[in-house]
């Protein structure tokens, strides 16, 4: 079965990078870079994994995940930061998102994690 | 307001005149003869109390800070006061400030002084035959200038913590920049390393794939850039535990580039008996001073040796970098803690600054001095407990 993966960053390029590596990889990818957009999208396309970027500008990707959470409970959640002390960090620890990649994301670590590896933050 | 200006200010409040530096200049006969025993009673006073005997290193310092202290005490007496004579006490002040002297002891050690001098010197006016007057009035002159050295001595506390609070607040702002420019500068490399990957992963011919790896490794470089000065100026309170200090040290050496022709040695005290320090900042300030140690080394273009030792004294972690290179100017000691000052072409000028931060988070302090054998000295103090 396909996986379909939703990527948010407010950094196109980046997302649209992710977007080849993985579709290399056989998966199914929805790009955007819009977080309030993302969100009012939420129910109407289903993903197995979101990847989100935590610092977007209307909406960090923190808020985006609750919102996203509602109409997909089932997906699992990824975030990407470019800051190495975040935080928010134990934010998202507090919801169950124990993956946290940084920026520039490691491949393997990417793989990895959206493999449903525990992968250390 | 310049020094000479508040000296000249108080001694109008305190009415020190003419009259009372030429009484000062006529008693120095008088007094000069007990000025080793004074000092020798004053330095007693000191080492009995455990906050003030704190700073001084060793039997050698004590022995060079009597000798100053003698010569303090001539030019007490020798009757001109002018513009000279306040920047002369001014340096003298700045040492104590250098030494982590706590300016609370400022006031009980002129006391003793004053009291030294006063009883030496009626006995030997009376002995002279000085009329009670005369000898009250020496008395008096020796309060007022006693007042007004001391006015010096906390002036140049209060500008050296000046001094301080702008540099910090220097450093803050820098850190403030090189963070955001750092943040922002994440997500384009972030893109690029991306790329490269992407691009690796078709089939390249050979001149492309080498291209590709050469950006690949820049980029790393690049972030590693990134990193380093977001650590740098990351300005967090300490988080103490129990730490191996042996091991943060191995650590730290082990992460710093080896040079030819440096040798580093080591000598950690065993058994350091539980010392509570953030285990990530002593690890930054021992990286900070071997590497420091090792480019003034090279920097002269011969072969040297970094010592590193650390140990515990009256519960405080004391670590102490040597090196037998050129050591510090005296131009180069007086910038050494400011931001952006370097004597190198590579490097920020960051270094001194963060760690001498570090260690007065932990309450502690950060010295330099230059060996009696040649090359400089680094001794950082994390106090047991009480950090801000």
């Amino acid at each position: 079965m396909t996986r379909r993966i939703l990527i948010v960053d407010d950094n196109r390029d980046l997302a649209e990078c992710i977007a080849e590596l993985l579709e290399d990889e056989g998966w199914e990818v929805q790009v955007e870079d819009n977080p309030k957009r993302a969100a009012r999208r939420a129910g109407r396309e289903p993903f197995d994994v979101g990847l989100l970027d935590i610092h977007m500008p209307g909406m960090d990707g923190i808020e985006l995940h609750d919102r996203l959470r509602v109409a997909n409970p089932g997906a699992r959640y990824v975030m990407m930061t470019a800051y190495s002390t975040d935080e928010r960090l134990d934010i998202l620890r507090e919801r169950g998102i124990l993956t946290v990649l940084p920026k520039p994301v490691p491949v393997d670590a990417l793989m990895a994690a959206l493999e449903g590896d525990a992968v250390a933050d | 307001m310049a020094l000479y200006d508040v000296f000249t200010e108080l001694a109008g409040y305190v009415d020190f005149q003419a009259a009372d530096a030429a009484r000062l200049a006529e008693m120095a006969p008088m007094v000069g003869p007990a000025i080793p025993e004074i000092v020798a009673a004053f330095y007693d006073a000191i080492e009995s109390s455990a906050g003030a005997s704190k700073v001084f290193e060793d039997h050698h310092q004590v022995e060079r800070l009597k000798a100053s202290l003698e010569r303090w005490l001539e030019r007490f007496f020798s009757g001109v006061y002018d513009e000279e004579y306040v920047a002369a006490r001014a340096r003298i002040g700045m040492v104590h400030v250098g030494i982590g002297l706590d300016q609370r002891y400022m006031f009980a050690a002129m006391n003793v002084i004053r009291r030294g001098i006063d009883r030496t010197l009626v006995s030997a006016a009376r002995q002279a035959g000085w009329p009670q007057e005369r000898i009250l009035a020496g008395v008096d002159a020796v309060a007022k200038l006693c007042d007004l050295e001391l006015a010096i001595m906390l002036e140049t506390y209060s500008l050296a913590a000046n001094e301080r609070f702008r540099v910090n607040e220097r450093l803050a702002a820098i850190g403030q920049i090189a963070g955001s420019v750092a943040h922002e500068l994440r997500n384009p490399l972030a893109t690029i390393a991306m790329s490269t990957t992407l691009l690796s992963k078709k089939t390249l011919e050979d001149k492309s794939r080498k291209q590709a790896d050469r950006i690949a490794a820049q980029v790393r470089y690049s972030m590693g850039v990134i990193d380093g000065l977001l650590a740098l100026t990351r300005d967090q309170a300490p988080s103490r535990r129990l730490v191996d200090v042996e091991g943060v040290v191995r650590d730290a050496l082990a992460s710093i580039r080896p040079r030819t022709g440096v040798e580093v040695s080591t000598e950690i005290e065993p058994c350091l008996p539980g010392v509570s320090v953030d285990p990530v900042q002593l690890q930054q300030v021992v990286i900070n001073l071997v590497t420091n140690a090792m480019q003034a080394i090279s920097g002269d273009g011969r072969p040297g040796r970094v010592h590193v030792h650390a140990g515990v004294r009256d519960g405080d972690l004391v670590v102490r970098v040597d090196d037998d290179g050129p050591g510090l100017s005296s131009e180069v000691k007086a910038r050494l803690f400011e931001p952006l000052f370097t004597t190198r072409l590579k490097g920020v000028g960051l270094g001194l600054a963060l760690c001498r931060r570090i260690a007065e988070r932990h309450g502690g302090g950060l010295r330099a001095t230059n060996r009696e054998s040649g090359g400089a000295s680094f001794v950082v103090s994390f106090r047991a407990e009480g950090g801000i």
